[in-house]
């Protein structure tokens, strides 16, 4: 499904790692990622979601640049970022930037809030003059008195902010957001989620959001992909998703979002997820699926439109 | 008119908090309230001290300070008294005056043969760890050669190459102790190589070499320091041993191992020829000890109180 606009788009991404003996034979293949493909249009928000280890920080990170495929393409606005190195790569670099998970660990901790917002000026060679820096920090809501300070005597939500302002300041088109507000109180989750918000509207952002928490990404996002053992089992609109999910495992993940008005049975899986060492024949969701039949065991299903954007990867869905 | 006078203002505040930012970044080096806290870390820092000031000071401390002041033959192997605090040696020269000159090459040495380790090593682990793999790989065998050697060994066939001496002694401290320095660093990179911040300035174009300086390096000063005040103590231990195995300094040097080494020929008689050059290493060894554990808690995040 190749779209010729597409912003962002990811062709068939795999990342296995691959354990080998002394004599280069392959002893184990952890298939992290296996087979992902999506595309983004400019000035959406595309949300992924999954459970842990199911692939979704991996599938960032590669987009990002900072882990190799094994193999896969991602484009951004037509340029094939998968075959560049070097000089070439550092110089589309400021194009995509990532927010980090755990804001915290994303900043140097020698390094003070001034030290972190002129990182990305001297990386790419530019002058960072406190009209600039000051332009960031008042973006991103931060308060011109905590320049001096060090990222731990920040609260969660400035960590955040700061981490975000970083990442404006190379003036990117694509933010990659893993799990941006999962390490944050409630209250200064919903600040972060309307900053994200007002600057996605401001700039014309294109956002990749990656998080477990399925209301943030009905908030944040346009449309949502949902990954399942490093494979995406259904990707849509998010109105439609959320309404009517049709893959089963979709199903069992939104059936657990407690609902006000109640109703809507709750679908508890059995089993767990299977080791991504060994991943189940054919369909990967049958050994926990409770419509499999032996049908499923036989060749992966692959995504297919049920009208309106709306893909899902299941036989009988 | 006003426009202007507001950006001038907005500068000016801005490097106001740029200063601040700088003097509160020299705070956090070491915490000198943390360092305080301990007594007897105090205690080696006073030690320390005291050493480096004998030792910058040596010729005005001691009594006789050329080589052949105060000697005459008439005058050997006297006991402490109030002309010689530490008595005489087996040439008639002053004991005292000879430790207090003793400080001086100690000292040296030890900065000297641990600013070569550092050099050596810290490059070396930091590659090593940062980029992993078959540059790892590499670099870490070539620790574990070096590590091989024992360092006694290495200084005899390194001075019967270039002779005895102390730049020998220096030369075989330096290549036997680096390989320490290098797995020190090597563990610290290894670590904050996958640390989001490194991702994050990966992210934005950063080069391996600014990554390595900017984020590795700063980031295993601390570990560093507090081995490298350890091993100040443990260098000046081998140089002594080698100026007492007769490889190291070579008379009339007045180092403390050598001291040692000709004072145990006259223990019996004259003990404190030995005894107050051996007392000296101890003291040393001591308080660079006592200061490295005291940085060691300093530190170490896990002991550091929130």
């Amino acid at each position: 499904m190749p779209d010729a606009d597409a912003f962002l788009s990811v062709e068939n991404l795999k990342k296995h790692f691959v354990k080998r003996d002394l004599f280069g034979r392959e002893v184990q293949r952890l298939r992290a990622v296996d087979g992902v493909s999506f595309e983004v249009g400019r000035g959406e928000a595309l949300g992924i979601v999954g459970e842990s280890g199911c692939g979704k920080t991996t599938t960032a990170m590669m987009i990002m640049r900072l882990i190799e495929p094994t193999s896969g393409r991602v484009r951004l606005d037509g340029r094939d970022l998968t075959g560049l190195t070097g000089e070439q790569l550092r110089a589309v670099r400021p194009r995509f930037q990532m927010v980090f998970q755990d804001p915290g660990a994303a900043l140097d901790p020698r390094m003070t809030v001034y030290d972190a917002l002129e990182e990305p000026f001297r990386i790419q060679r530019k002058r960072a003059t406190p009209d600039v820096i000051e332009g960031l920090m008042h973006r991103v809501g931060l308060d011109g008195e905590h320049l001096e300070r060090f990222a731990h005597e920040l609260s969660g939500g400035q960590k955040q902010r700061l981490v975000i302002a970083r990442a404006l300041a190379m003036e990117p088109a694509l933010l990659v957001l893993d799990e941006p507000t999962s390490s944050l109180d409630v209250n200064v989750q919903a600040q972060i989620l309307n900053l994200l918000g007002n600057l996605r509207r401001q700039m014309g952002l294109t956002y990749v959001l990656i998080s477990h928490n399925l209301g943030v990404v009905r908030h944040v996002a346009d449309r949502v992909a949902v990954m399942y053992l490093g494979r995406i089992v259904e990707v849509g609109p998010v109105g439609a998703v959320f309404a009517s999910p049709l893959h089963p495992y979709t199903r069992a993940l939104f059936s657990a979002i407690p609902s006000v008005r109640g109703g809507g049975e709750r679908i508890v899986l059995e089993g767990d997820v299977p080791n991504p060492l060994r991943v189940p024949s054919g369909c990967r969701f049958r050994t926990r699926c409770p419509h499999s039949s032996p049908e499923c065991s036989i060749g992966e299903p692959e995504l297919t439109d049920r009208g309106n954007g709306h893909f899902v990867a299941c036989s009988f869905a | 008119m006003g426009m202007t006078g507001a950006r001038v203002n907005t500068s000016g505040r801005f490097e106001r908090l740029r200063r601040a930012c700088r003097t509160i970044r020299k705070r956090a080096g070491v915490s000198w309230y943390q360092l305080r806290r301990n007594r007897l870390t105090m205690v080696g820092l006073a030690i320390v001290m005291l050493l480096a000031l004998v030792a910058v000071f040596a010729p005005f401390i001691a009594p006789y300070p050329g080589d052949e002041e105060g000697t005459s033959l008439g005058n050997r192997l006297k006991p402490p008294s109030r002309e010689h605090l530490f008595g005489t040696d087996d040439l008639g020269r002053d004991v005292f005056s000879r430790v207090v000159l003793g400080a001086r090459i100690s000292l040296r040495v030890g900065v000297i043969a641990i600013g070569a380790t550092m050099a050596i090593g810290i490059p070396i682990g930091a590659m090593a760890g940062f980029f992993g793999g078959w540059v790892d790989e590499a670099m870490m065998r070539l620790t574990d050669i070096c590590l091989a050697f024992p360092h006694l060994m290495l200084a005899l066939a390194i001075s019967a190459a270039l002779g005895s001496g102390l730049r020998s002694a220096m030369l075989a401290i330096s290549l036997t102790w680096w390989p320490w320095y290098a797995r020190l660093v090597r563990g610290q990179a290894l670590q904050l190589r996958n640390q989001p911040f490194v991702y994050a300035a990966r992210s934005m174009g950063a080069t391996d070499a600014d990554i390595i300086l900017r984020h590795i390096l700063p980031n295993c000063i601390g570990p560093v320091i507090v081995n490298a005040s350890l091993d100040m103590g443990y260098i000046i231990l081998a140089t002594a041993s080698l100026g007492f195995i007769g490889v190291g300094a070579q008379a009339p040097t007045p180092e403390w191992g050598l001291m040692v080494s000709t004072g145990r020929k006259f223990f019996l008689t004259s003990p404190w020829m030995a005894l107050f050059p051996g007392l000296a290493i101890f003291v040393a060894v001591l308080g660079f000890n006592l200061l490295g554990d005291g940085l060691r808690d300093v530190f170490d995040p896990r002991s550091r109180p929130r």
